[in-house]
């Protein structure tokens, strides 16, 4: 369906949430993105809270990219959150960060993160490297979700 | 007329014969007057006729004739008888001394126209009496000697031989009576057996007045065979010749001389036949008489040689001159004999050591007719008597020194005998020990029983007797004694004595408990615990002095007593309520003890002391001795109530534990001290430590969370920066000309280096703060994979990559990765341009480090700036030449120092550089 978001991207830095719109567009994998800028917005996007109550959890996302740095609730808060609970823990989540910290990448994976994948600075290995996920994620792996 | 004229020639005649007699003469007339005195009479008389004529015959010579006897003659008997012949008159004249005299006497009437007249005629008959007094005397004496001479006196006739007398002895010697023997002649005695011979020597006798017979045989008249010396001589008595015959009995004295002569030969051979002895007889004079073989041998003269020569001769010169020989013949005639012993000279000038004795003869009246002289060759026996006295004192000296003593016992006598120093041993008289009991009682009574017992075993069984005890000395303190000895048997085996050794082994025995008394101490030093070590301690000293009550005790920093410790006793007694009490040194006083702190001296009592506090011990004798340590107190021992008073050994053995106990105790003290110091810089070190900890913890969480911002705040930008950047070229490109393009482009390269940059400050940081985990680690495989990850596929095609066994290393896997990344990235890097690419790692263990080499044929560096090569950001080539930030090779060094290794390089211009680092071996390893 249309309304379908197939992917929510959680970026706070609007320079790289449009980078990252860029890339999607450029493979074609941008066709429903639904992006919001901190953690709070997302678990409530995630889970059909105050903003989003309206929303459909059916409806996606299919995947999410998610940064670790937010504003109010942290990243990694947003996976426990997501992760924590049945309906959603299914969802593929991909952490696309800049922090290349052990820690974050242990106590993300403990929390069940799907993927964790470097924000790479060039801009050109960003692209590929959001393709890269786009087509892994959307494409190629068998997703729970229909 | 003519008678007048008849009487003067009468009386002139008279005159003239009166003078002319040669014997006093004179004549008194009726009045007893002298009418006349002849010259002699004067000149006998030594008077003058002035005082002599005309004075009574009394009053002669101031009445010296006034005797008694005279008036007797004059007066009563001459007027009787008118002539008196020989009238004897003894008087002591004062002119001419005692005279006798004799008188004759007349008396004339009418003559010479005197009435009456008396004529003195004087003979002086001194002498004649005298003579004939000395012959009585000698007649007398004579008489006497006959009658009582010891020899046989005969008076013969001399003409005819007649026996006149016999004296008694001889009477009795021949036993013929004086009848029998009287009016005999002498060759008419049937004892004379050689009659005609005798007739003879009888002519012989009165031809020459004397003979004599040395050795007359005679027959008593029972037969009895005598000899007899007979001597005769013939003189006269009166007018007749006799003969007297003087014999003696010298029957004995033959047999003596008989006797005499037949030992003497005996003697002389056994005398001459003596060869170990020289016996020489020597006249008064000292010149030899006779000479034996032995004298021969010894001295080495032959008889003819020496006899007659002085004795003198045997002496040593030194000897002659002081005057010896004649001393000792002096000595030897004063007292009989003389022994001496002295060097003495052979014929060939050789000494020998002598033994003589000198014996003076003397015959029956005493006279000294000569001396023996008896002389052996001691030399050699003096040698050894030297040595063995020598031995003798060495062995008393070695004795003395060793304090050995030797003693027998004999058993059977029980009388025990013993060298001086067996004596001293003992500190006993000879008289103390000579019986066994007595050295039993000797011994201290703990021991007595086990040293009889051992005597009883060695006697028994003929074992060797080794036993050790002690004896009381005169001042009551003890010896310890080790004695050793064996019994000895008789034929029968049964034992007879002992005999041994002993020695003095109080010092042995002071040393060894000395030595097992440091031992009790210094384990009680080592294993024990502060607390008991005093506890400990103060148990030995008790135990050693005997002493019920103690106390050991250490001066603190204050310099007051703190006694952790006393004996059970007192605690009960003094009711102390803490285990350790403390005296400040304000507290002190006077008694014995501080005394003997401040002082630094041993106090000692063994009288009662005379204040004692309520509640505590009364001290009857007490010990104080300071523990002195480099000459300060730093403890106290104090014992008391010993049962028997303290002795010096006490004290030593005291001194002795203190001095041992010091160091220790002033080493624990100070150890203490520094423990405790210790523990108090532990504690503050702890909160030190745990303040810098907190501090670098919130330091790390700080670089942490600053690290996170970075890599994530700075990126952000960039990203971005590079992004839209990109994009512009993209879709603007138909507006941008080449310019343009390359000026955003380089606005893109630049922030991609910028990217990398933070990276590797980033890594840098990291690799400083992270956790090292340190592991072994396969560094050949390591750094091959690394190898393979880094290099492009043309680096792979071109590069020339050789790699040798490389040593483990114990490392953090993750970090060591870094290092080779780093390290091959530049070797691949710097080659990438040359013509020859290789690469070449080594590795080798050394010293306990193992070191890695990474070798390539790159452009190499300045040496000159090779110390920069590790700085961060340090590059020695330029950007457009190389690329990097120049923070890998800190990278490097940063982790390989946390690993506590090292890195240095070696490099050439366009000679390739040699990178190495070393890592050290697990045991050495330690972390930064």
């Amino acid at each position: 369906m249309n309304n379908e978001v197939e992917i929510l991207l959680v970026e706070d830095n609007p320079n790289d949430a449009e980078l990252a719109l860029r890339a999607l567009k450029k493979h074609n994998l941008a066709n429903n993105v639904a992006v919001v800028t901190d953690g709070e917005e997302a678990i409530d996007f995630v889970f059909a809270r105050s903003k989003y109550e309206h929303r459909k959890t059916e409806s996606g996302p299919r995947i999410i990219l998610l940064d670790l740095k937010l504003p109010k609730v942290d990243g990694l808060e947003v996976l426990r959150a997501i992760k924590g609970d049945p309906r959603t823990k299914i969802i593929p989540v991909i952490v696309l960060t800049s922090s290349r910290e052990e820690k974050d990448i242990v106590e993300s994976y403990k929390l069940g993160v799907n993927s964790y994948i470097l924000k790479p600075v060039d801009f050109d290995k960003f692209v590929d490297a959001v393709k890269e996920i786009g087509y892994y994620w959307l494409l190629l792996n068998q997703s729970p979700i229909k | 007329m003519f008678r007048k004229r008849n009487l003067t020639m009468s009386r002139e005649y008279a005159e003239s014969i009166i003078n002319t007699v040669r014997e006093p003469l004179i004549v008194l007339d009726q009045d007893l007057r002298v009418v006349k005195a002849g010259r002699s009479f004067y000149e006998f008389f030594k008077v003058k006729p002035e005082e002599t004529v005309g004075q009574l015959i009394y009053d002669l010579g101031n009445k010296q004739w006034n005797i008694p006897k005279l008036r007797e003659l004059l007066e009563t008997i001459l007027p009787q008888k008118a002539t008196f012949d020989n009238y004897e008159v003894e008087h002591d004249f004062a002119t001419i001394g005692r005279r006798t005299l004799l008188l004759n006497a007349r008396q004339i009437r009418r003559v010479l126209g005197m009435e009456r007249i008396i004529l003195l005629a004087i003979e002086d008959i001194t002498e004649r009496r005298r003579i004939e007094e000395k012959l009585g005397t000698s007649e007398v004496r004579f008489r006497r000697l006959f009658e009582s001479a010891k020899d046989g006196i005969l008076i013969l006739d001399a003409q005819t031989g007649t026996i006149v007398d016999v004296n008694p002895f001889l009477i009795e010697l021949l036993g013929y009576s004086h009848i029998e023997l009287k009016g005999k002649k002498v060759w008419e005695l049937g004892l004379l057996k050689d009659v005609i011979a005798n007739q003879d020597k009888f002519l012989e006798l009165q031809q020459q007045g004397y003979v004599r017979y040395e050795n007359l045989p005679l027959e008593t008249s029972d037969g009895q065979h005598i000899s007899v010396e007979f001597v005769s001589n013939v003189y006269l008595e009166g007018h007749t010749k006799v003969v007297q015959c003087n014999i003696r009995n010298i029957t004995e004295r033959k047999q003596a001389e008989e006797a005499l002569r037949e030992s003497e030969s005996r003697f002389r051979m056994m005398v001459e036949n003596m060869t170990d002895y020289a016996i020489i007889m020597l006249d008064t004079g000292g010149h030899v008489v006779s000479w034996n073989a032995g004298a021969e041998r010894i001295k080495g003269y032959q008889a003819d040689e020496i006899v007659g020569q002085q004795f003198s001769r045997f002496y040593p010169k030194e000897d002659i001159e002081h005057g010896k020989p004649e001393q000792e013949l002096s000595v030897a005639a004063a007292e009989g004999r003389i022994k001496v012993e002295g060097w003495r000279v052979r014929k060939d000038g050789s000494l020998f050591m002598a033994d003589i004795v000198i014996t003076a003869l003397r015959d029956d009246e005493g006279q000294l007719r000569g001396f023996v002289k008896v002389t052996r060759n001691i030399t050699e026996r003096k040698r050894a008597e030297e040595a063995l006295q020598v031995t003798k004192e060495t062995l008393e000296e070695g004795q003395r020194i060793a304090h050995l003593g030797n003693w027998e016992w004999d058993a059977v006598n029980d009388k025990i005998t013993g060298s001086e120093e067996f004596y001293r041993l003992f500190d006993a008289a000879p008289e103390g020990i000579a019986r066994f009991s007595q050295f039993v009682e000797r011994l201290h009574p703990d021991d007595k029983q086990r040293v009889e017992r051992d005597v009883a075993a060695a006697l028994r069984q003929d074992r060797l007797y080794d036993t050790d005890y002690r004896v009381k000395l005169s001042d009551n303190s003890w010896r310890d004694i080790n004695a050793k000895g064996r019994a000895y048997t008789d034929a029968d085996g049964k034992p007879v004595r002992m005999a041994g050794t002993c020695l003095d082994i109080t010092e042995r025995k002071r040393a060894e408990e000395s030595i097992s008394i440091k031992k009790r101490i210094g384990d009680i030093f080592l294993v024990i615990s502060d607390d008991e070590m005093f506890h400990e301690v103060l148990k030995v000293i008790l135990e050693t002095t005997q002493s019920p009550h103690g106390v050991f005790g250490y001066l603190d920093e204050t310099g007051g007593l703190v006694v952790p410790t006393m004996t059970h006793q007192i605690w009960d007694k003094c009711q102390v309520p803490e285990k350790s009490i403390r005296f400040p040194r304000e507290t002190w006083g006077d008694s014995s003890w501080p005394r003997a702190l401040r002082e630094k001296r041993t106090v000692h009592s063994n009288r009662p002391s005379a204040n004692t506090p309520e509640g505590h011990v009364a001290i009857q004798r007490h010990i104080s001795l300071p523990i002195l340590f480099q000459g300060e107190p730093i403890g106290l021992f104090q014992v008391a109530n010993k049962v028997s008073d303290y002795s010096e050994t006490d004290i030593g053995t005291l001194v002795m534990i203190a001095d041992y106990v010091a160091p220790v105790l002033s080493a624990r003290m100070k150890r203490k001290k520094a423990e405790d110091e210790i523990k108090q810089l532990n504690v503050e070190l702890e909160s030190r430590v745990v303040e810098r900890t907190v501090q670098l913890e919130t330091t790390n969480k700080e670089l942490e969370a600053f690290s996170y911002s970075v890599s994530h705040d700075l990126r952000a930008p960039l990203r971005s920066i590079d992004g839209f950047s990109r994009i512009i070229v993209e879709e603007y490109a138909n507006k941008l000309d080449e310019e343009g393009k390359r000026l955003l482009n380089v606005v893109r390269s630049n922030t991609q280096k910028m990217g990398e940059l933070i990276t590797d400050l980033l890594n840098l940081s990291r690799v400083t703060r992270d956790e090292m985990k340190a592991v072994h680690v396969n560094m050949s495989t390591l750094a091959n994979s690394i190898y393979h990850e880094v290099a492009s596929p043309d680096v792979l095609k071109r590069c020339s990559f050789s790699i040798e066994p490389l040593p483990d290393a114990y490392c953090d896997p993750s970090l060591m990765r870094q290092v080779w990344r780093n390290l091959i990235s530049n070797a691949i890097k710097f080659t990438s341009r040359q013509d020859e690419q290789k690469i070449e790692i080594k590795g080798r263990t050394e010293d306990g480090t193992n070191i890695y080499s990474i070798k390539d044929s790159g452009v190499g560096f300045d040496p000159r700036y090779s110390h920069r090569l590790f700085g961060a950001f340090q590059r020695l080539h330029k950007a457009e030449e190389f690329e990097g930030t120049g923070v890998g090779l800190a990278v490097v060094q940063r982790i390989v120092h946390r690993h506590g290794g090292r890195v240095w390089a070696e490099g050439a211009i366009g000679g390739g550089a040699t990178f190495h680092f070393s890592l050290p071996l697990k045991e050495n390893r330690y972390e930064q």
